[in-house]
């Protein structure tokens, strides 16, 4: 009894001594969703991160392309920035990160694209206004084929996973 | 007392010390900061010495520029999360710093408001920027690199650079040394959390 009361000690022991190595709970998955041919193109989620006037701040969401078209977002706009452009967060090397505009991101017939953080954003230059924790923020975003979509977004520093009750 | 339970209990006890010895990490020295002292300036704009003002104390240390709306806020977050778990652990006693790799764009009033918009609990923790040369000294000492890249110049023709650079968050211990380089935007915070308790 004793014998085993001690090895159930040193293996708790051990146990805590190994330190966990989960994977970081922002990393990225993989957009293999596929979406319903509904004659519409949606935009879900919206997000803008907090900013403040004259700095930079990221828009983020999801582009559920529910048509029979392939499109392609080809710019933004909004007055809460001087400048609004698409841009992507990229890796460098082995552990360097950087961030640059793109021309135009396709969103193919029937699949969901994410623009989320450390990849797609749409980048608001030099805000006229702070972007405070609840604020909204007014966004148009331009197809190729659905045209322009207007959205709202919720401000707020990190997108926080809704809980499953 | 029998000889037999003398003997469990010695054993014990010889296995407990040598399982907490194991538990500390054994950390290397990434980085030597121990004998220098760079004049830098927090976001109130009071003059710190790095790593003077922090040795003692375990600090946590986050590489940033303010322009950048996407890896920095992340990397920013995560040093939140960190202090919050500690807070929460009852860990006191560890300084959290950013330092700003970006002195023109980040002048102590951008880093001031770059915290207070995240509502960051600024109690034991502290921006620094500086001189442009001090702050390029501290980083390539650090092994941080930031290599202005790209560039977006806005309507009235103004050019915002963005940086490619490393993403790090790092350990150091209270004498000023570097002990474990992390992922500043992706972080394991569990990692760091167990790190900072076992040192
Ligand atoms: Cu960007």
């Amino acid at each position: 009894m004793k014998k085993l009361f001690a090895i159930s000690l040193i293996i708790l022991l051990l146990a805590a001594c190994t330190s966990k190595q989960e994977p970081a709970s922002d990393e990225l998955k993989p957009d293999e969703a596929k979406v319903e041919i509904s004659g519409k193109l949606a935009i879900t989620d919206p997000w803008v991160r907090v900013g403040g006037r004259g700095m930079n701040t990221a828009l983020f969401f999801d582009v559920l392309n529910g048509t029979e078209f392939n499109d392609t977002l080809l710019s933004a706009e909004s007055d809460v920035a001087e400048l609004v452009e698409v841009h992507e967060t990229y890796m460098s090397g082995n552990d360097m990160m950087g961030m640059r505009q793109v021309e135009f991101v396709k969103i193919p017939a029937g699949s969901k694209v994410s623009f989320k953080p450390r990849d797609l954003h749409v980048m608001l230059i030099k805000l006229v206004e702070d972007i405070k924790i609840n604020d909204t923020v007014n966004v148009k975003l331009n197809f190729k084929e659905s045209g322009q979509v207007s959205i709202t977004a919720f401000a707020k520093e990190m997108n926080v996973k809704r809980m499953n009750h | 007392m029998r000889k037999k339970q003398l003997f469990l209990i010695s054993l014990f006890i010889l296995l407990i010390l040598v399982l907490i010895n194991q538990c500390r990490p054994d950390l290397p020295v990434e980085t030597d900061f121990s004998g220098d002292s760079f004049a830098l300036i927090d976001q109130d704009s009071n003059e710190v010495s790095f790593p003077g003002n922090f040795k003692g104390k375990l600090t946590v240390l986050g590489y940033i520029f303010t322009n950048c709306p996407d890896i920095c806020p992340l990397t920013t977050n995560n040093m939140r999360l960190v202090q919050e778990r500690l807070k929460k652990q009852d860990v006191q006693d560890i300084n959290f710093v950013t330092i700003s790799f970006d002195p023109d764009v980040d002048k102590p009033s951008v880093l001031k408001k770059f915290a207070e918009l995240r509502n960051l609990d600024l109690s034991n923790w502290i921006f620094l920027t500086g001189d442009k040369d001090v702050i390029k000294n501290l980083i390539k000492k650090a092994g941080v690199f930031a290599i202005p890249n790209d560039t977006s110049r806005t309507p009235a023709g103004e050019e915002i650079i963005y940086f490619v650079h490393t993403d790090r968050i790092s350990l150091m211990d209270g004498e000023g040394r570097v002990r474990k380089n992390y992922y500043g935007s992706k972080i394991n915070i569990d990692e760091i959390v167990d790190d900072i308790i076992k040192f």
